[in-house]
């Protein structure tokens, strides 16, 4: 499980519902997905993953299901093995 | 290139990022006045002589009078479920001096029995649980305050994220383009990070392994705060263990399902309000709550069970975010 952490976010299958066109691209050297602001697409459901709640980028056509107040479904998963992300987290938010 | 800068206030760890260092020290210099104006435990803060002097008016700062009164509004926006007005409830399990020395003269809490209480939750619906009467009168014309006999002021539940929050607005006003204040855990960040282009939050383990329970990849003004039962909590003669989130409808430490919950906010003081109010309500309860009173709002909560509870609109802080559907703690710390 403790691997599962740091996979993140990359590699992303797009796939294009109507408009053409791929709407999720992966940064190079950050890491990261983004969000093409022309975006019609959704992210294509891959593998479940048994302990996260995972999301990659805010999209309201997500196929996550979720209900009113919560989630508890795991959202798709990226099936290729991610590469190192470089980034780092700044701080963390704790009870003191 | 901006280097991260800590110090210590408030009884915790503050750290500032990504903003100069003058701009730092100006963030700092906030935090020891707020704390010097706001202790419950230093004898001759603002809101000690409040309490001191009930029944009377006493004259304040605009600070002290200002965070009275965003205290106050929270305490009628939330029925009362947050509650700067429990000192004496705080007292009587015997919260009356810092954390450390509290922690010194008390026995040591077992954390992981945290976990394995029942929750009282399912026992006791109640929708609207407080009195809605201030029992604290604000004059805005002499910036003074009177608080009534039988309350004391404590505003350990909002004076934190209050005056990271009110820095950090200070900064903003300046035109600092980004930046991130970490209160001890409660954060607020804004713009975005220099070398990466968002700020990478962990969210923590509430029974304090390394490993987070989430991670939150945020820009633009987002703030965060977290609260905990099992962080300050300590063993009360004939009490047993109680911890410093008072329930207000009992007026003892809250029993319900959630060890520790994440709220995310425009506004790090409403963070650490909701924050507070989720502990006391709990999960079922405390979400549907917060979902129709506040639904901008988001939360990240974790049950006793280790199931994570998440809203469905953290995309509206985070950019980017994984959390793990369950903790498991085979090998806390604690």
């Amino acid at each position: 499980m403790s691997n599962k952490k740091d996979i993140l976010i990359v590699g992303v299958l797009s796939t294009v519902l109507f408009t053409g066109f791929t709407a999720y691209t992966h940064v190079a050297g950050r890491g990261r997905t983004v969000a093409s602001p022309q975006s019609s697409t959704v992210v294509s459901p891959l593998a479940p993953q048994q302990s996260t709640n995972k999301k990659n980028v805010a999209t309201p056509s997500s196929p996550v299901v979720q209900n009113a107040t919560d989630s508890q479904v795991a959202p798709p998963a990226d099936p290729t093995p991610p590469p190192n992300t470089t980034r780092t987290k700044n701080t963390k938010t704790k009870a003191s | 290139m901006e280097m991260p800068f800590a110090f210590q206030a408030m009884n915790t760890d503050f750290l500032v990022d990504g903003v100069s260092e003058a701009a730092a020290i100006a963030v700092q210099e906030r935090v020891k006045a707020a704390e010097a104006m706001f202790s419950r435990f230093a004898p001759d803060s603002e809101i000690n002589r409040i309490n001191h002097r009930i029944e009377e008016w006493t004259a304040v700062s605009p600070l002290t009078y200002d965070l009275l009164f965003d205290a106050v509004t929270a305490f009628r926006a939330t029925e009362g479920l947050f509650n700067p007005f429990l000192g004496l409830a705080m007292n009587k399990l015997g919260y009356d001096r810092s954390f450390e020395l509290l922690q010194k003269d008390s026995a040591q809490v077992d954390v992981n029995g945290w976990r394995r209480r029942e929750a009282e939750e399912n026992r006791r619906i109640v929708e609207s649980p407080t009195s809605s009467i201030v029992p604290l009168e604000l004059d805005p014309q002499q910036q003074a305050a009177k608080l009534q006999s039988g309350f004391a002021l404590d505003v350990g539940g909002i004076a934190k994220g209050w005056t990271a929050q009110r820095a950090a607005d200070g900064l903003m006003a300046q035109g600092v383009q980004s930046g991130l204040v970490d209160a001890g855990g409660d954060v607020v960040l804004w713009g975005k990070e220099s070398k990466q282009g968002v700020w990478g939050i962990g969210v923590a383990d509430p029974m304090g392994s390394d490993e987070d329970i989430a991670d939150l990849w945020c820009e633009d003004l987002t703030a965060m705060a977290t609260s905990s039962i099992v962080k300050r909590s300590w063993q009360a003669p004939g009490r047993g263990a109680v911890h410093h989130i008072i329930d207000p409808r009992t007026g003892i430490s809250a029993q319900s399902d959630l060890l520790q919950v994440t709220v995310l906010a425009r506004d790090l003081s409403v963070a650490e309000q909701y924050a507070k109010c989720l502990i006391v309500l709990g999960s079922v309860i405390g979400f549907p709550w917060i979902t129709k009173r506040q639904p901008q709002l988001a939360y990240i909560g974790v049950q006793r069970d280790g199931l994570i509870r998440v809203s469905d609109n953290l995309d509206l802080y985070a950019k980017e975010w994984e959390v793990k559907k369950h903790v498991e703690w085979n090998n806390p710390k604690h």
